[in-house]
């Protein structure tokens, strides 16, 4: 009977141990944030740097088989310290390297960040330096971690079916529930995906100006964000790296990046609804690639 | 050195011996040393001298350095902590040489620069004609000088240093007051620490 009793306490312990590391495990095989260099290797042309940022519909972790919601190249001039957000909606149709056309997000979905990062450079002719990519899951948590941003709403939002957004306008507070409800809001806005993807870039700018805000009263603030960061994050990047890019971020004024979104007209492709890049972002591509700026 | 007195209460000769010989080349290499330090004080660079025979040191203002660990600072294990401890004095010390420099020996700023910062942060930096006092200045007196460093964990290769500094002197004849904060980011390797990136800002600049 005693036996029986141990044996049943042991297996109840091991269950115990087991279950929660097994969690674990899948947690860490999954992070919430992705990121890497797009080539092998790491050229900065003339202190030029671009990184493609990618916004996923997946609602956990960053599973293979999601599609891009936001696209968007982070461009910086390292030496004027100005740059730019050069946003794609996502429904921009395009021709996507070794997959005929297609909509802009469906690159991911084909050929996950490499190829939408291909993908991006075909059409621009920019040479992306890295990229980085989260899913609902990660923005949350790394909004959550960092405590809210701070931002200015230019008028009221109200999307309870679709992201489920309801915001006043004005200055506020957002939790990181309310930032993803902002960023994937489309229907409140009168130009749908256009306005969504230069409002992403507005929240984007928002983090940016915390990030500095906090880094100007405490410094040191930097590295609890790259630790917080690393937490969820897996990147294909040395700490240098990182620990420098992160430098280079507190450097730069938000005033200083521009943000532009690709002059698009609305078509239809065999009855689907997308979006044509105008011909004429051919001189926003031009000026980004050679300045970093917009 | 009495050799034989050891022996006879046993000790082998040869270890008596063997003693006496590394004794007397302590001895030695203790008298070299001493001459060699003698010989090398009058080739170090002479104190400045006071403008006037009447004219009185300077005061300056204490270096208040503050150093604390960033990061993941609850999770480090005790040696992590004695590690990163350890990094402390080099960081402090980095500070006070570049800001000593800075403002108190104009003339070799440009070495303090390119022997604390990494190549090109040290080229940026003295592209900024006016940091630090101007090089001309005289009885420049520091009012306050402080440094705020953070080492990020567990294994302290970056850091960050908030640096003010407040300093009244006179230039021409006419006084002067700078005020200068500054943000240095600094990396490790091996043992020397580099600033790799900064962000001042010194008013009147």
């Amino acid at each position: 009977m005693l036996r029986r009793a141990l044996l049943l306490a042991l297996l109840l312990a091991l269950v115990a141990t087991v279950v929660p590391l097994v969690g674990r495990a899948h947690l860490r095989a999954r992070p919430r944030v992705l990121g890497g260099r797009v080539h092998a290797s790491f050229h900065p042309r003339e202190g030029r740097l671009f990184v493609l940022v990618i916004g996923n519909d997946a609602r956990a972790g960053n599973p293979d088989a999601s599609r891009a919601d936001a696209i968007h190249i982070v461009g910086l001039d390292t030496r004027t310290m100005r740059g730019g957000i050069l946003n794609f909606p996502r429904d921009s149709w395009v021709s996507i390297p070794g997959h005929g056309s297609g909509r802009i997000n469906e690159a991911l979905y084909r050929g996950g960040p490499p190829l939408l990062a291909r993908t991006v450079e075909t059409i621009t002719g920019i040479r992306l330096d890295y990229w980085v990519m989260t899913g609902f899951e990660g923005f949350r948590g790394l909004i959550r971690r960092i405590g809210g941003v701070r931002f200015k709403l230019h008028r009221d939002i109200f999307d309870p079916t679709g992201s489920g957004a309801r915001l006043r306008a004005g200055a506020q507070h957002l939790d990181a529930k309310e930032s993803l409800a902002f960023v994937r809001t489309r229907h409140s806005f009168p130009r749908g995906d256009v306005d969504r993807t230069t409002n992403q870039a507005r929240f984007m700018l928002a983090l940016l100006r915390k990030l500095r805000a906090e880094v100007k009263r405490d410094a040191a603030t930097l590295f609890r964000w790259i630790a917080a960061g690393r937490e969820h994050t897996r990147l294909d990047m040395t700490p240098e790296d990182t620990f420098r890019l992160a430098v280079l971020a507190t450097q730069v004024r938000p005033s200083d990046v521009g943000n532009v979104t690709v002059p698009v007209s609305v078509g239809s492709v065999g009855g689907a609804s997308v979006v044509f890049i105008s011909p004429s972002a051919s001189s926003i591509y031009r000026r980004f690639r050679t300045t970093g700026r917009l | 050195v009495d050799a034989s007195a050891p022996a006879k209460k046993g000790l082998p000769p040869a270890l008596v011996a063997g003693g006496t010989a590394a004794l007397a080349a302590g001895l030695a290499l203790a008298v070299v040393l001493l001459t060699s330090e003698g010989q090398r004080e009058p080739a170090r660079a002479p104190a400045p001298a006071p403008a006037s025979p009447s004219a009185p040191r300077i005061e300056q203002a204490r270096w208040r350095v503050e150093a604390r660990t960033a990061g993941r600072a609850g999770e480090l294990s005790r040696p992590e902590r004695r590690r990163l401890r350890g990094q402390r004095p080099r960081v402090g010390a980095l500070v006070r040489e570049l800001y000593d420099a800075l403002f108190l020996r104009p003339g070799g700023a440009r070495d303090a620069v390119r022997k604390a910062l990494a190549p090109a942060a040290a080229r940026s930096l003295l592209r900024m004609r006016r940091l630090g006092a101007p090089e001309a200045a005289e009885r420049v007196r520091t009012l306050v000088r402080r440094a705020r460093v953070a080492i990020e964990g567990p294994r302290g290769l970056r850091a960050v240093a908030s640096v003010w500094v407040k300093a009244r002197g006179r230039l021409r004849g006419r006084p002067f007051t700078l005020t200068h904060r500054a943000t240095l980011w600094l990396e490790r390797s091996g043992r020397a620490w580099r600033v790799i990136a900064y962000d001042v800002e010194q008013r009147p600049l």
